[in-house]
C-alpha cells in the first residue's frame, strides 16, 4: 500500500511534511543535487533582515555530546539581496518556499515581510526566538505581549499563512503560542535552540563572547517533543515540530504528539541529502506500518488532549 | 635553483580539470592504506567511486567514519555529530579507478579514531568541497607548509609537477620526527624548518623565507593562521601575489550553517566563511589582525 503523504498547514498545502530548519540549510538553493531540494515538502530560507548582517566574531560553534551550540547572530544578506539573488532559484524548485523573517523591532519584522510580498513565495515564519542576537529574536519571544505585538504589526502587511517560530526557554510556552494564535498566526513552529554554554577551561573564559548560545541536535530531541506534545494538548493550529529530528522514526514521534510537519535542522550539516532522504523513509516507515495517509498520524498519541 | 621545472613521481591520467566548481557528491571510501608517516601523522589511502568532478588542489573532503553514504539508522551517541574536513593530499585516477589520499595528524576524537582504520573498512565521505588553489599563475611558485598544513601542497605540488611548472617549497615543522620524510615531499627546491632543529634550518618557516634568495612571484601556504599571517606580510612586502588554505572549526562544510567564519579584510565586521569561500582564499582578503585577536 502506498501512503500519502500529503499535509496542510492550514491554507498552505504540502507534498509531505517534511522542510528543512532556517538557518542550516542557506537560503534553500545552495546545492539542489547534493541535496535534492526539489522532493521537500517545503523550503524554508535562512532567517532574513531588512539589512545585510555580518553576524556575531567567530567563534560561532561547539560541538556537545549529540548536539551542536551555535552562536552565528544571523548572517544574511538581507531581504533586498534575498528576492535579487536566491528567490527565483527557489522558485526553480518545486516546493513551496518559507521565509524565514528576523528583525530588531516589530517594526522591522512588518518591513521585511511587506518587501518580501512583492516575491513569489507561500509563506512566513517569524523567528522571534533567536538567541543569538542582542535586539529581537529571544527578547520578543520570552514575552507574550511582545510576540503578538510583532504578529499584529506582520499581520496588517500580508494574508499569507503565517508560522511563528517558538523558542523552549519560557515557562510557559502555550502563553507564547496564545498570544500568536490570538493575533492571527496561522500555526507555530516549536522548538527553536535551547540557550547552553560552554567554558574554555584554558583561558578560564566563555567560548562564545555572547556566553550563550544556542543548543540543536538529537542532544535536544525529547525536550522539543515535549514542548510539542504541551502546544498540542492545548492549542488548535498547525504545528511544525523541530527540534534533533534525524530519521523517520524521529519525524512519526513528534507527529504523533501532535505536529502536521517535520523540520531537519543540524542533521543537515552532517549529511546535507538527510531532509529529502527522510521524505523517503517516512513513506517507508508509514507504509510499514498500513498507513493510508501521513495525517492520520498527526495527533494520534493515546490520550493526547486528556486532562492530565 | 629558479625556473627548474620538477619531475612529479605520480602522474593522473588526467590533470583535474579547470572551469566551474561542480556541486559536491556523498559517497563513501574504501580503506586500502592507513599508515603512520611521522611521529603523530597518518596517511589514509582511499578506493572511491570514479564519479563526479575530481578534487583540484586545495578542495577538502568531509568525512564521517560510519560506513555508508546516508546514515538512516545515525545514533547520535555513536559519535561526533559533525563532519570534519581534510585537504586532499592525493588523488590520481587512472584505469577508471580513483584514489584519494588523506594526511591527518592523530588530536582529536575523530582523528584517533582514524588512525585505528584498517584495510577494507569504509567511511562516509562528502566532497569535493571548497575553492582551490589557482594554477595559471606567474612562476616560479613558492609553496609554505607548516605542520599538517603540508597535506594541500602535497596535491598541489604534484599536480604543478605534472602541468611541468616551476615552483619550490618550504616546509616547516615544531619537530623533525613530526616532519614527512623528504621522499615524500614535492619537488626538486626544498627548504626544510624545524623549530628543535633536527631537520633543516633551526627555526621556522618565516626564518627561511626571510634567507631564501629567490624570486617568487606566487605564494601559496597552509598552516596555523598565526604562520599564514606572516607569510602574507613577508610576500606582500615583496610584492609577491598569496593564496593561503585557512583552517576554522566547520559545522556543515558546505556554506549551509555559516559556522566557519573568518575575519575579512575591508569593512568590519565582515566575514568569510572558511569553508566555502575558502579554504583558499587571497590573504589579503583576510583580515589578519582581527583573527590574531580573535584567539580562535
Amino acid at each position: 500500500m502506498t501512503c500519502d503523504l500529503s499535509t496542510d498547514l492550514g491554507p498552505l498545502g504540502l507534498a509531505n511534511p517534511v522542510m528543512n530548519a532556517s538557518g542550516t540549510f542557506g537560503y534553500g538553493d545552495e546545492w539542489p543535487r547534493l541535496c535534492n531540494t526539489a522532493v521537500l515538502g517545503a523550503i524554508v530560507t535562512k532567517t532574513l533582515t531588512l539589512e545585510p548582517r555580518a553576524g556575531n566574531p567567530p567563534p560561532r560553534l561547539q560541538e556537545t555530546p549529540s548536539g551542536l551550540l551555535n552562536s552565528i547572530g544571523l548572517q544574511n544578506v538581507g531581504v533586498t539581496a534575498f528576492l535579487a539573488e536566491h528567490l527565483s532559484a527557489l522558485r526553480a524548485l518545486r516546493p513551496p518556499v518559507i521565509a524565514s523573517v528576523g528583525g530588531a523591532s516589530a517594526e522591522e519584522f512588518a518591513a521585511v515581510v511587506e518587501r518580501l510580498e512583492a516575491g513569489a513565495l507561500e509563506a512566513y515564519e517569524l523567528n522571534v526566538s533567536c538567541p543569538n542576537v542582542a535586539q529581537g529574536g529571544l527578547s520578543f519571544g520570552r514575552s507574550p505581549g511582545e510576540t503578538a505585538r510583532v504578529v499584529r504589526g506582520v499581520r496588517r502587511v500580508t494574508q499569507r499563512p503565517l508560522f511563528v517560530k517558538l523558542t523552549p526557554n519560557v515557562t510557559d510556552i502555550v502563553a507564547i503560542g496564545r498570544a500568536a494564535l490570538d493575533e492571527g498566526a496561522t500555526g507555530l513552529t516549536a522548538v527553536n535552540t535551547f540557550l547552553g554554554m560552554e567554558i574554555d577551561l584554558e583561558r578560564s573564559r566563555p567560548r562564545f563572547g555572547r556566553v550563550g548560545a544556542g543548543l540543536s541536535g538529537p542532544a535536544i530531541r525529547p525536550l522539543a517533543l515535549y514542548r510539542i506534545w504541551e502546544l498540542a494538548r492545548s492549542l488548535d493550529c498547525p504545528l511544525i515540530g523541530a527540534g534533533g529530528i534525524v530519521t523517520a522514526r524521529d519525524a512519526a514521534a513528534f507527529m504523533m504528539a501532535g505536529a502536521t510537519a517535520v523540520q531537519v535542522g543540524t542533521a543537515t550539516l552532517r549529511d546535507p541529502a538527510r531532509p529529502a532522504a527522510l521524505v523517503t523513509e517516512l513513506a517507508t516507515f508509514a507504509e510499514a506500518r498500513g498507513l493510508a495517509r501521513i495525517r492520520d498520524l498527526v495527533a494520534s498519541l493515546e490520550g493526547l488532549r486528556d486532562v492530565p | 635553483m629558479t625556473r627548474r621545472p620538477v619531475q612529479g613521481r605520480a602522474a593522473p591520467d588526467r590533470a583535474p580539470a579547470g572551469g566551474p566548481l561542480g556541486e559536491p557528491a556523498l559517497f563513501s571510501g574504501g580503506v586500502l592504506r592507513n599508515q603512520r608517516v611521522a611521529a603523530g601523522l597518518y596517511e589514509l589511502l582511499l578506493a572511491v567511486p570514479d564519479a563526479g568532478d575530481p578534487p583540484r588542489p586545495g578542495q577538502f573532503v568531509s568525512l564521517v567514519l560510519e560506513s555508508g553514504v546516508a546514515q538512516p539508522e545515525f545514533e547520535g551517541l555513536e559519535g561526533p555529530l559533525l563532519r570534519r574536513p581534510f585537504s586532499v593530499a592525493g588523488f590520481v585516477q587512472a584505469r577508471g579507478r580513483r584514489r584519494l589520499k588523506l594526511l591527518y595528524a592523530s588530536v582529536g576524537r575523530i582523528t584517533r579514531r582514524m588512525a585505528a582504520l584498517v584495510p577494507g573498512a569504509n567511511i562516509g565521505l562528502l566532497g569535493p568541497l571548497g575553492t582551490p588553489f589557482p594554477l595559471e599563475v606567474p612562476e616560479p611558485i613558492l609553496l609554505v607548509g607548516g605542520g599538517r598544513g603540508i597535506a594541500p601542497l602535497l596535491y598541489l605540488g604534484e599536480t604543478l609537477a605534472c602541468r611541468g611548472r616551476a615552483f619550490a617549497l618550504v616546509y616547516g615543522a615544531r619537530r623533525g620526527a613530526e616532519m614527512l620524510p623528504a621522499g615524500q615531499l614535492p619537488g626538486g627546491s626544498i627548504w626544510l624548518a624545524t623549530e628543535d632543529g633536527a631537520r633543516g634550518r633551526r627555526g621556522t618557516v618565516l626564518d627561511v623565507l626571510d634567507g631564501l634568495r629567490l624570486e617568487a612571484p606566487t605564494v601559496m601556504a597552509c598552516g596555523p593562521h598565526g604562520m599564514l599571517a606572516s607569510v602574507a606580510g613577508w610576500s606582500a612586502a615583496r610584492g609577491a601575489a598569496c593564496w593561503v588554505s585557512v583552517e576554522a572549526v566547520f559545522g556543515c562544510g558546505t556554506g549551509l550553517c555559516g559556522g566557519c567564519a573568518i575575519p575579512a579584510a575591508g569593512k568590519p565586521p565582515d566575514f568569510l566563511w572558511a569553508c566555502r569561500q575558502g579554504p583558499v582564499l587571497p590573504a589579503e582578503s583576510v583580515d589578519w589582525e582581527r583573527w590574531n585577536a580573535s584567539d580562535l
